[in-house]
């Protein structure tokens, strides 16, 4: 897992904030237990005391979220909501330099809850909007404070204690009350402006980032329209009473604020909690599936996949399949998760999971690591084994080329050149007969018979080594030939009428022929029943013979060679053969 | 007879020609594919034309292609189709989805000069031929629970000699018996297995070889 430097900075900034926010609040406490016009009972024993809890509050959720997630801005911008809400209490130091701070600076932690609402829950600004409506409501808060502090003269009105603004530019006064408003009337637009991005980003989030955001929202709520309403104070709408109530109104709806804040923070804690589940489950011996499901779970992303590294630096899948990993801004992100310096996984996902908690996925896949490399491990097994299957079955393919190719030699060959030879010994024995050369004759008719015994040979070594009616019609014809052949009597109950692909009707030729002779062989049987359906994408082929039975695979049966021919088309082959209860062949063979 | 032969095999070819002419058969032309005889064919037609199976470019039943095109273009012609492999089911449907005159002999059979020229013969009557081994394999196909099992031993030989296409005389004359008593013979045949009786040679073939071959 990756710490980056600056996130310790950012740790000692975070320290640092929740001091001076401690020691602020504190100061807090003293000012309005000295300020004359403050150090009234209800003040000290109500609402000093609420003021103080939500600021240090604020400094709490933000210390823990911080440590949750130490590269995430969203704890320190919390504590610094917690520092800045205590700006006012500059006001009561009566001075004019920190009084006018304070009375400028008493908004700011309206201006971090803004940042803070922006970014939520990833700390970071997603995009050039985001990044463009912090930079607005950073300008604005700039020039309300500005505008309004430099037109402020209300201290010199003539009242005792009333204090000069240092920071008054001499004649602008009559410029405050059109300041006021403008800051007023931008504030409750910022507001609705934060709002509106933060429920667009709600809307678009997934449910891993809903989940941490929906208690966020609805702590943001009540703030927001309390903050909207006070902006109308200075319009004249609320009167003085409306204002008494709405003050601790507003305390508690801050108050509810970092409570929401935090369910956010405990939430995406449960993202961790998933990893220990993960942990716990990994334990329990998964199985290929089940490790993508937990680590699927874990990561609250059902479209997790994962690839595994092959030492050639491809990636497979669980299967042994190649997998492409999708190049970034496909709408995939990839977090390769390494072993001893060598890529080992990666997992695909989506980009949402990352932008919630960068280290989960990192988390996840380290905790995984051990299933990884044993999956991994498989994954390679399959892939060399799918690589030994291919090479079987090109090499099937070759050999079953070679046969066509040794028929066809054969026909056109040496069958071509034994026929005329025979139409030659034929015209040579007509002439001997013409001229009453019987010896000879009957030499010619022995020749004739042999070559006739010859080429019967030769049609059947050819037939045996590639039939060509296989070729020419299709498994149908080619078993019917075999069946005429058979010196048992063969029924042949069901045949595809369809064509199949050369291989698969050349497995299911040779299963039939290899199963027809053992039984003719060896079984002392008087039937056998052939039957070839298919079923789904499978083609069943079935040859029963009513003998003796005892027949097994490995005894040099011929069925051996078979099997495998079977088994690289990714089919089986099996053998029923119970003594004195006849055999049973069955062959299931993939017909795509 | 005039006869034109096809034979990717020069050999086979030059031979057969031989045996034909020392028969005294008129042979027009030879050929080594289904595409060079019918462009003989569209110039000169014979009476039969003798053809392998097995022929460029397909090397597969280009023999079926050409015979049928041989039909549909000049319905007089006989056709003799020349197998080296025996393939019932091929030789069944070549014989039963053509009208006429047409044949199917296992390579090695023209050995037999005479086989040949009765064959051939018989097609030019616009007669049909198929070879005894395959009529053989036919009636040997269903041998449990068949009708044939019905039949005496000399109507199985008469119903196999039917099958190859030989007429109700030629099988008397083979079998030194009347053409009456062969008549009787078919006619219980047929009765026994359900055909229709006909007078049509090649029709009669067609209703054996379709109860033979059928499923």
């Amino acid at each position: 897992m990756k710490i980056a430097g600056g996130s310790i900075k950012q740790q000692h900034i975070h320290a640092a904030v929740v001091v001076a926010g401690v020691a602020a609040g504190l100061l807090a406490v003293l000012g309005a237990a000295i300020n004359p016009y403050h150090a009234t009972w209800v003040n000290l024993v109500v609402y000093t005391p609420i003021e103080i809890a939500v600021g240090w509050s604020f400094l709490f959720v933000g210390l823990v979220a911080g440590r949750r997630r130490p590269e995430n801005r969203v704890g320190l911008l919390m504590s610094l909501f917690g520092l800045t809400w205590f700006a006012y209490a500059l006001e009561w130091i009566h001075s004019p330099l920190p009084y006018y701070i304070g009375d400028a600076f008493r908004s700011t932690n309206l201006l971090v809850l803004a940042h803070l609402y922006i970014v939520y829950p990833s700390g970071r600004a997603a995009g050039k909007l985001e990044k463009g409506v912090i930079a607005a409501v950073y300008v604005w808060f700039v020039f309300t404070v500005v505008s309004q502090t430099a037109t402020n003269n209300s201290g010199a009105r003539g009242c005792d204690l009333c204090l000069i603004n240092p920071f008054y530019i001499p004649g602008t006064g009559w410029l405050n009350p059109t300041a006021t408003t403008v800051s007023e009337v931008g504030t409750v637009l910022a507001a609705i402006l934060v709002l509106g991005v933060f429920v667009w980003h709600w809307r678009r989030a997934s449910s891993p980032v809903r989940r941490a955001m929906t208690p966020a929202a609805w702590a943001a709520l009540p703030v927001f329209a309390v903050v909207i309403v006070i902006q109308l104070e200075g319009s004249g709408f609320l009167t003085d009473q409306v204002l008494a109530v709405l003050r601790p109104v507003e305390w508690l709806t801050f108050a509810i604020l970092p409570v929401g804040l935090l369910v956010g923070v405990l939430r995406t804690r449960l993202g961790r909690a998933a990893v220990t589940d993960l942990v716990i489950e990994l334990n329990r011996l998964p199985t290929r599936s089940s490790l993508r499901d937990s680590l699927a779970r874990a990561l609250g992303d059902p479209s997790l996949e994962l690839a595994f590294a092959l030492p050639g630096g491809e990636f497979v899948d669980t299967l042994g399949a190649t997998v492409i990993l999708p190049s970034p801004g496909s709408g995939r992100a990839v977090t390769s998760i390494e072993s001893e310096g060598r890529p080992l996984a990666a997992l695909i996902h989506d980009p949402a999971v990352d932008e919630e908690d960068p280290e989960l996925v990192a988390a996840a896949g380290s905790a995984a690591r051990l299933a990884l490399e044993n999956e991994r491990l498989q994954a390679e097994v399959r892939a060399s084994l799918e690589e030994v299957r291919a090479s079987r079955a090109r090499i099937l393919e070759a050999a079953d080329a070679e046969r066509k190719r040794l028929e066809r030699d054969i026909h056109d060959g040496a069958q071509q050149r034994l026929v005329a030879l025979g139409l030659a010994l034929r015209m040579a024995r007509d002439q001997a007969a013409n001229h009453a050369d019987e010896a000879l004759v009957r030499d010619l008719d022995g020749a004739t018979s042999q070559l006739k015994q010859a080429l019967s040979e030769l049609r059947d070594l050819a037939q045996g080594i590639h039939p060509a009616v296989l070729s020419r019609a299709g498994i149908g014809p080619a078993l019917r030939v075999l069946a005429e052949l058979s010196p048992i009597p063969v029924e042949i109950k069901d045949v595809p009428t369809r064509r199949y692909p050369e291989s698969v009707e050349a497995a299911v030729y040779f299963v039939v022929s290899e199963a027809l002779t053992n039984a003719a062989k060896h079984s002392g049987a008087r039937r056998v029943d052939v039957s070839v359906r298919q079923q789904d994408d499978r083609l069943c082929v079935d040859v029963r013979d009513d003998g003796l039975g005892g027949a097994a695979p490995g005894n040099g049966s011929g069925l051996t060679g078979m099997a495998d021919r079977v088994s690289v088309l990714g089919g089986k082959l099996e053998i029923a053969s119970p003594s004195a209860a006849g055999t049973l062949v069955h062959a299931e063979i993939p017909c795509g | 007879m005039r006869v034109t032969v096809a034979d990717d095999s020069a050999l086979f070819r030059s031979g057969l020609v031989r045996l034909l002419r020392e028969a005294g058969v008129a042979v027009m032309g030879e050929a080594r594919d289904g595409k060079e005889l019918l462009n003989l064919l569209s110039s000169e037609q014979p009476d039969v034309v003798i053809v392998d199976i097995r022929m460029p470019p397909t090397h597969t039943d280009e023999g079926l292609t050409t015979a049928r095109e041989i039909h549909r273009r000049w319905p007089d012609i006989g056709v003799l189709v020349l197998s080296t492999y025996v393939d019932t089911d091929f030789a069944t449907e070549l014989i039963t989805r053509t009208q006429r005159s047409v044949g199917y002999l296992l390579k090695d059979r023209v050995q037999d000069t005479d086989e040949l020229l009765d064959a051939l013969k018989r097609l030019e009557r616009g007669g049909s031929v198929l070879d005894p081994e395959v009529v053989a394999r036919l009636m040997g196909r269903r041998r449990t629970q068949s009708p044939l099992e019905q039949l005496s031993d000399r109507e199985r030989e008469i119903l196999g000699l039917m099958a190859q296409g030989r007429s109700n005389q030629a099988i008397s004359e083979r079998l030194h018996v009347s053409e009456r008593t062969v008549e009787s013979h078919v006619g219980s045949i047929f009765s026994k297995l359900g055909l229709e009786p006909t007078p049509d040679d090649h029709r009669r073939v067609m209703a054996v070889l379709l109860h033979l071959g059928g499923p």
